[in-house]
């Protein structure tokens, strides 16, 4: 019954079918390692478009994909159904927030609950001490613990979506392609005839086919007839919705006749209206993060200066950062300013802006103190 | 592979026997059609029939039967179900049970497009005395397993039949005997059926070849078509090295049935000790008095199934939970939820089957290694599970 028990111990490889999965688990298994290379189905692609509708990730082909991939480094494959999990807490919270004028960022509570949660979990139950993703991000052990880097790909760095990982957690989970360029990534596939290093990359939502609003209504989202007005209460138009609005956003509102462009500044999910105005509205010196997670190794008791990242694509700007009641954060712009989308995360940096401190969720203006000790679960701080 | 595995599976498919092994390796290369004229063709078609001497003889079969050679099992199941369609038959009604494979349950689902009605029995009602009031003089064909794959179950299928013979005179009555061949005595005559379906791979044969054995030619339509193969019951070129590996393993079965019978009885107690004694609350799901010697289907509390066939897997042992499917995630077994398990409860079992051949000490080792892995599951469940 012994098999090659290879030095490094058992890593649980979460694959995809795509290039940075594949070479995640090529690089863990010729580092040593006996690598188990997993798929989780999150969504059953069948049940929602069928093969017409093709979602960026979950197709059956996906699968094909990685279990190829794993045929051909000659390690084990299985196919996990976490579909129920993904709904109960991706997706639900994802409408839900859309509902309540927030723009989620999905990938941060699937890494949470699914990719890092439940895969552990499963890890566990095989025997395997650590996990790993094709995520560009890397994780260093120093002397004092772990710490949550950047990948060294300034352009794939996805290191604002791991923001919630806690020490336990980093000290279990492997990053092996943090440390390469996408380019070099793509490269070592195609040196080991990997077969998907040339596979386009997935965009956007993994579950979303086509726009969000269509998916929402899908999923019953109530299409809400509301008013379009500035802020000091001019209507101007009329919304079907404002799950299908962003803060921030500037096309697509179907309102005209004002001089300068008009963007989306806020969303009001109780009179149900989108307020819109000049781009100057936008413009914020605070804003306040709840749901807040610190990777474990500093965690504030005084304001100090970070480096604040406030969406996926945002290079990061200085800010200090203060701890309030409710043990939501006060972000302060020190500089620069960036629009917030409440329901996005902001991820704080050392001033370095190199590794992860910590991050939370970005709340509406006001949210913070209508929701005081509102019913936040309790793995957030 | 690099990996060494025991195979605990062997009701999804049977390691091919080293006889079979020996001679497909012996094969000289030269081509296979056994309807050619020259010299290829008269060898091919002397394998084949010598096949179907042995498949004959491992059956009790006498001169007026007619073996079919198949693809396998799921084809010769379908050819079977489809001559309600394709016969001048009583009428388009038909009945099987709950139990049985895919291959007959999702065929009779694809003939209600032609408009053939077809009822379905419980494993509960089968055991009463008037489940045979669901059939009628319109039944064209009723379909009945000898064994079940997943329990081990022995229907008394000569009982079963009389009833329903009783019932429904003109109906075509079909037996799969997949699972019962190669690991209890069958013979197709005591059975008296019109088809009986047989399984290569689970008796040790290549995979992708089976047989429909008939009673009488005259009550086979043919289903597949295009050819005069098979003596025009079944088009196309015959897969001879699939029938030659078919015919050796019904020899091998036949010169050692009891043999393997009672090694497999020794191995599955075993192994039913070793489980019952280490791990609490460890219960067959299916006991009954008739059934085949090697399988074992076990409920085992506070461990996923679908978990603890990977965790062996990682450890080199081969077992099941519910049918495989290569569409991507597991469905739970119809059988154990016709046989009225919970689904809580089918979602923590597991089936072993066994072969009837493995190392010394394999079995004690196998065991010990499920139990292993079933207290590291026990221990990251609890508590965890959502």
């Amino acid at each position: 019954m012994e098999h090659d028990k290879n030095e490094k111990g058992r890593v649980l490889v979460a694959m995809s079918g795509g290039v940075d999965s594949s070479v995640a688990a090529l690089l863990l298994k010729q580092a040593g390692f006996e690598a188990i290379g997993i798929s989780l189905q999150v969504w059953d692609y069948r049940q929602h478009g069928g093969c017409l509708s093709r979602a960026s990730c979950c197709a059956p082909t996906d699968f094909q994909d990685a279990r190829k991939v794993a045929a051909s480094l000659n390690i084990p494959y299985y196919l996990f159904d976490f579909e129920n999990i993904f709904h109960e807490k991706v997706i639900l919270p994802f409408v839900r927030d859309y509902q309540n004028g927030r723009t989620p960022n999905p990938c941060i509570d699937c890494n949470q609950y699914v990719k890092f949660g439940e895969l552990r979990n499963r890890a566990e139950a095989f025997g395997a001490p650590v996990v790993a993703t094709g995520h560009y991000a890397r994780i260093e052990k120093r002397a004092d613990g772990f710490h949550l880097l950047r990948g060294i790909d300034d352009s794939k760095d996805q290191s604002y979506f791991l923001y919630a990982l806690t020490q336990t957690e980093l000290g279990q989970t492997l990053f092996p392609v943090g440390t390469y360029s996408k380019a070099q990534v793509r490269e070592i596939a195609r040196e080991h005839g990997l077969g998907t290093s040339e596979k386009p990359e997935s965009q956007d939502i993994c579950f979303v086919s086509g726009s969000v609003g269509e998916f929402l209504h899908r999923q019953g989202a109530s299409q809400r007839v509301g008013r379009i007005v500035t802020h000091d209460g001019i209507e101007l138009g009329e919304h079907d919705g404002i799950h299908n609005f962003t803060v921030g956003q500037r096309k697509g509102l179907g309102v005209g006749g004002s001089s300068e462009p008009l963007y989306v500044i806020a969303l009001d999910p109780v009179d149900n209206r989108v307020i819109v105005g000049p781009r100057s509205q936008l413009e914020r010196s605070t804003f306040e993060v709840d749901r807040v997670n610190w990777c474990g190794l500093f965690v504030p008791d005084a304001p100090f200066e970070c480096m604040v990242q406030v969406r996926y694509r945002h290079r990061g700007v200085r800010a200090r950062v203060t701890r309030l009641k409710n043990a939501t954060l006060l972000v302060e712009y020190i500089e620069a300013w960036s629009p917030v989308s409440p329901g996005q995360a902001a991820v704080f940096y050392d001033l370095a802006n190199l590794e992860v401190l910590g991050g939370g969720r970005i709340l509406r203006d006001n949210e913070a103190a209508a929701t005081a000790g509102g019913s936040v679960e309790s793995h957030w701080d | 592979m690099n990996k060494q595995m025991i195979n605990l599976d062997a009701n999804a498919s049977h390691s091919p026997l080293p006889e079979v092994l020996q001679a497909v390796r012996g094969w000289d290369g030269s081509s296979l059609n056994p309807s050619s004229v020259h010299a290829y063709g008269q060898r091919s078609r002397a394998i084949v029939e010598q096949a179907r001497d042995s498949l004959a003889a491992l059956l009790g079969l006498k001169r007026h039967e007619t073996i079919v050679f198949t693809s396998g099992a799921t084809e010769a199941n379908n050819a079977a179900l489809w001559q309600v369609v394709l016969r001048d038959g009583p009428g388009l009604a038909m009945a099987t049970t709950a139990i049985e494979h895919p291959s007959v349950l999702e065929t009779a689902n694809q003939l209600a497009h032609f408009g053939v009605e077809t009822t379905v029995i419980s494993p509960q009602a089968l055991e009463t005395d008037q489940w045979q009031e669901c059939l009628s003089d319109q039944t064209a064909l009723f379909s009945v397993m000898l064994a079940n794959n997943e329990t081990g179950q022995i229907l008394p299928v000569p009982g079963i039949v009389r009833k329903a013979r009783s019932r429904s005179p003109n109906s075509l009555v079909h037996c799969d005997a997949v699972q019962a061949i190669g690991k209890v005595e069958v013979s197709f005559e005591d059975l008296d059926a019109d088809f009986m379906t047989v399984s290569g791979h689970k008796i040790g044969a290549l995979p992708g070849i089976g047989a429909l054995i008939t009673r009488e030619e005259r009550l086979l339509k043919p289903f597949l078509r295009g050819g005069a193969q098979e003596s025009g019951f079944r088009a196309g070129t015959e897969n001879v090295l699939g029938i030659l590996s078919l015919g050796i393993a019904a020899q091998v079965m036949d010169a050692s049935l009891d043999d393997r019978r009672l090694k497999m009885e020794a191995y599955r107690q075993c192994l039913w000790e070793g489980l019952h004694k280490a791990v609490d609350g460890i219960e067959l799901n299916w006991d009954g008095p008739s059934r085949l010697p090697n399988t074992l289907n076990v409920h085992i509390p506070g461990v996923i199934a679908d978990d603890l066939v990977i965790a062996l897997d990682l450890d080199g042992v081969a077992v099941s939970s519910g049918p495989a499917c290569s569409a991507g995630k597991p469905e739970p077994s119809h059988v154990l939820l016709a046989l009225g398990v919970a689904p809580e409860r089918v979602r923590e079992s597991v089936r072993i089957s066994l072969e009837a051949s493995y190392p010394e000490g394999a079995i004690e080792k196998a065991a010990a290694c499920i139990v292993s892995c079933i207290h590291r599951l026990r221990v990251v469940n609890r508590g965890k599970r959502t």
